[in-house]
């Protein structure tokens, strides 16, 4: 929950004037403060520098060719500093461009579908994880990925429980995340993480965002 | 005509005869100048019988008044000698005979006409006996003064000015019969239904102007066509010389233009064309054909293109403002559950926000199915990929085409969906797999699909309409495929299709192989 953290910053970056009064308008009483608005990955990049956020939230399509604006800008703000948190916001559900935006960024970036914003609890939450580093993905992209036929097959051979804790890594959580959503032990959520990298094969990891991108890089790879 | 022509031209050189004995090289060239007008009206058999006959009629009275010259019958040699001028005076007239002026030779035919009109009153002055006498008693030059031969210079002199009309009327011919017997030769080697652009290309070769063009009119139309099937504007002036072709009556329904400074007379090309009328009728039929067929391609091009914009049109309304809207309409209810407490409203409002949540669903769905936004972001593999998780059908892909037109990709990405999609209804167990090949100047699109189910895809995959037809029916695209294959074949590719059986079982696959030009 985002009640009771340190303030967090955020600078919203849209072209709907509407939209980013009412996103603004969800996160005031949450504690999040909306330092500044944009409505171009220019203007954004103006306000950033004169004054930096935790958090953006950025908008995908945006003007002038309404393709991939956001992606760029995050390219270029990620670059000049690795560390700002990025939450990209996707009015479609594009599985394979969004596992592509993780091969680029290994911190601090989140990728959530545009709908989701209206759950701000979640919201919120996820713009904390973000700033703290940590890679958050949508879970309907998530399903989208576990989803692939040649997936499923490979899926089939884990647990119920091993399914969940896979879904969950995917959608960047940590072990100790992984144990308060699932409402387990912390050393049972270890023993259902390895018996996941076993049974698919997977480089075992420390690194909590690593082992995010070896299970987003698993699910993406494609027979060919 | 061959038998009247060598008649009068063995009475004409037998008459002649005669003043060889004035001078052996006289009758020679007396008989030479009377051969000269029969062979020139042979030369002309196909100017029509007045021409020949006038010229056949100078021949006698050149023979004639030959003879007459002996001096036994001045007075018959000397009229026909007059009448010989006369007749020779209405050149213009038998030229003109032949409508307008094409080679514009009519003011040689004019003077020609004047110059012997003026002889043959001065000969007819002369059968007069007092000026005969006056011009043989008081003139040195009587021997060159024109009348019934007096001398080998006064014939060789005066058959020199009378062959010099028939002179001109052969040489026209026979330069009509050379260029026509070239071009003749030309279409002869042409293949039996000769192209329009064959036609022109033997018309260059024969006339030895690379830059000889035909044009055929459109029927019902002011327009006309090139050889090579484009809509085109006679090129007027410049030095172009316009020789219309078509039948009499019809003459601007073929036109030919060649380069004017090369100097070729209307006549003899208008002659050429006369030749090869059936190929010319025949390539105008086809360049007409041809030009149609452009249109309706271009036009398919065009609905096809128009198709597209529009797609990408719609696809962004949508997202700028449905989309928008409806997710303003998301974060609105959110504040408004912020500030509520009572549980009917809350509940009421969980159940807005649900149907929403469906809507903006339904609507991503209806937006992706219009124009996949990924297509423009990330480019074909990408939206082919994603393509490939959302199917019903076992996707594999093979192959990066890597970035191509955005026209291309859309037409490939929907060429593929629809191939899918279609292999998803009739054998919804089927595995498929999909190769992308760019080489330059096309992307090779292949799909090879194996119905799960034995008999399934088979059958209802096929063209039942190919098959009442009679046709090969391992060929023809299915009903389900006809759109995707005019939509391909639209944009200047192709699409085909063919069953094969699986070895060992009893399924049997399909593969379908397109092509879209691009780059």
């Amino acid at each position: 929950m985002g009640r009771g953290m340190d303030p967090l910053r955020v600078i919203l970056v849209d072209d709907s004037a509407l939209f980013r009064q009412g996103l603004a308008g969800l996160l005031a009483p949450t504690g999040v403060e909306v330092s500044a608005q944009a409505a171009t990955a220019d203007e954004a990049a103006v306000r950033i520098a004169a004054d930096r956020p935790d958090v953006v939230i950025m908008d995908i399509r945006m003007p002038p060719t309404y393709t991939d604006e956001g992606l760029q800008a995050t390219a270029q703000l990620k670059k000049a500093d690795p560390d700002l948190g990025v939450v990209l916001l996707s009015a479609h559900v594009e599985v394979a461009s969004a596992a592509r935006v993780f091969e680029e960024h290994d911190r601090g970036l989140g990728y959530l579908l545009k709908d989701r914003v209206d759950n701000v609890d979640a919201l919120v939450r996820d713009l904390h994880r973000v700033a703290a580093g940590e890679l958050v993905l949508d879970p309907e992209v998530v399903q989208g990925l576990l989803g692939r036929r040649r997936n499923v097959e490979l899926i089939a051979q884990l647990t119920d429980r091993e399914q969940d804790v896979l879904r969950h890594m995917a959608e960047g959580r940590s072990n100790q995340r992984i144990a308060a959503a699932m409402m387990l032990a912390p050393k049972t959520v270890e023993s259902h993480v390895a018996a996941v990298f076993t049974k698919l094969g997977l480089p075992p990891s420390a690194d909590d965002n690593r082992r995010v991108l070896a299970v987003l890089a698993w699910l993406r790879t494609r027979a060919q | 005509m061959l038998a009247a022509v060598v008649a009068v031209a063995v009475v004409a050189v037998v008459c002649c005869w005669p003043l060889a004995r004035l001078h052996p090289l006289a009758g020679v060239w007396a008989a030479a100048v009377g051969a000269a007008f029969a062979g020139a009206a042979w030369l002309c058999a196909d100017l029509g019988r007045g021409v020949v006959g006038w010229l056949l009629a100078c021949a006698l009275l050149w023979g004639v008044s030959a003879a007459g010259a002996l001096g036994a019958a001045m007075v018959p040699a000397g009229a026909c000698w007059a009448a010989l001028w006369l007749l020779l005076a209405a050149a213009p007239v038998v030229a003109g005979r032949r409508g307008p002026d094409p080679d514009g030779a009519r003011p040689v035919w004019l003077a020609a006409g004047g110059a012997a009109l003026a002889v043959a009153v001065i000969s007819l002055a002369i059968l007069v006996p007092d000026a005969r006498n006056w011009v043989e008693t008081t003139s040195d030059w009587a021997m060159w003064w024109p009348g019934p031969a007096r001398s080998p210079w006064s014939v060789a002199v005066q058959g020199a000015a009378a062959v010099a009309v028939p002179a001109a009327a052969g040489l026209r011919a026979w330069r009509r019969r050379w260029a026509r017997a070239s071009v003749a030769g030309l279409l002869a080697g042409l293949p039996a239904v000769p192209t329009a652009e064959g036609v022109q290309q033997a018309l260059r070769t024969a006339l030895g102007d690379p830059t000889a063009a035909v044009y055929y009119r459109l029927p019902g139309a002011q327009g006309f066509v090139s050889s090579d099937g484009y809509q085109a504007v006679l090129p007027g002036g410049g030095g172009r010389l316009v020789v219309p072709a078509g039948r009499p009556g019809d003459e601007n329904s073929v036109v030919l233009t060649v380069d004017g400074s090369l100097g070729l007379d209307a006549a003899p090309l208008q002659a050429a064309l006369v030749a090869c009328r059936p190929a010319l009728e025949n390539a105008g039929l086809q360049a007409v054909l041809s030009s149609r067929l452009r249109e309706v391609r271009e036009s398919r091009a065009r609905i096809v293109h128009t198709a597209i914009d529009e797609r990408r049109r719609l696809a962004r309304d949508l997202h700028d403002g449905a989309q928008q809207h409806l997710l303003v309409l998301l974060t609105r209810l959110g504040i408004a559950r912020q500030n509520t407490t009572g549980p009917q409203s809350l509940e009421a409002i969980d159940a807005a926000r649900d149907q929403l949540r469906v809507a903006l669903g339904k609507l991503r769905g209806l937006s992706r199915d219009i124009y996949p936004s990924v297509l423009d972001a990330e480019g074909l593999t990408a939206a082919l990929e994603s393509l490939a998780d959302s199917g019903q059908v076992d996707v594999e892909l093979a192959g990066h085409p890597g970035k191509l037109d955005p026209e291309v990709e859309i037409i490939a990405y929907l060429t593929v969906r629809d191939i899918v999609d279609g292999l998803g209804r009739q054998a919804p167990a089927s595995h498929a797999r999909i190769s992308l090949l760019s080489v330059p100047g096309r992307l090779a699109i292949q799909v090879r699909a194996t119905p799960a189910v034995a008999g399934k895809a088979v059958e209802s995959a096929r063209g039942s309409a190919a098959e009442a037809a009679g046709q090969d029916r391992s060929t023809v695209p299915p009903a389900w495929l006809a759109i995707v294959a005019d939509r391909i074949r639209a944009n200047g590719g192709d699409l085909s299709v063919r069953f094969e059986p699986v070895p060992a079982t009893e399924l049997e696959a399909v593969w379908v192989e397109a092509w879209i030009p691009c780059g």
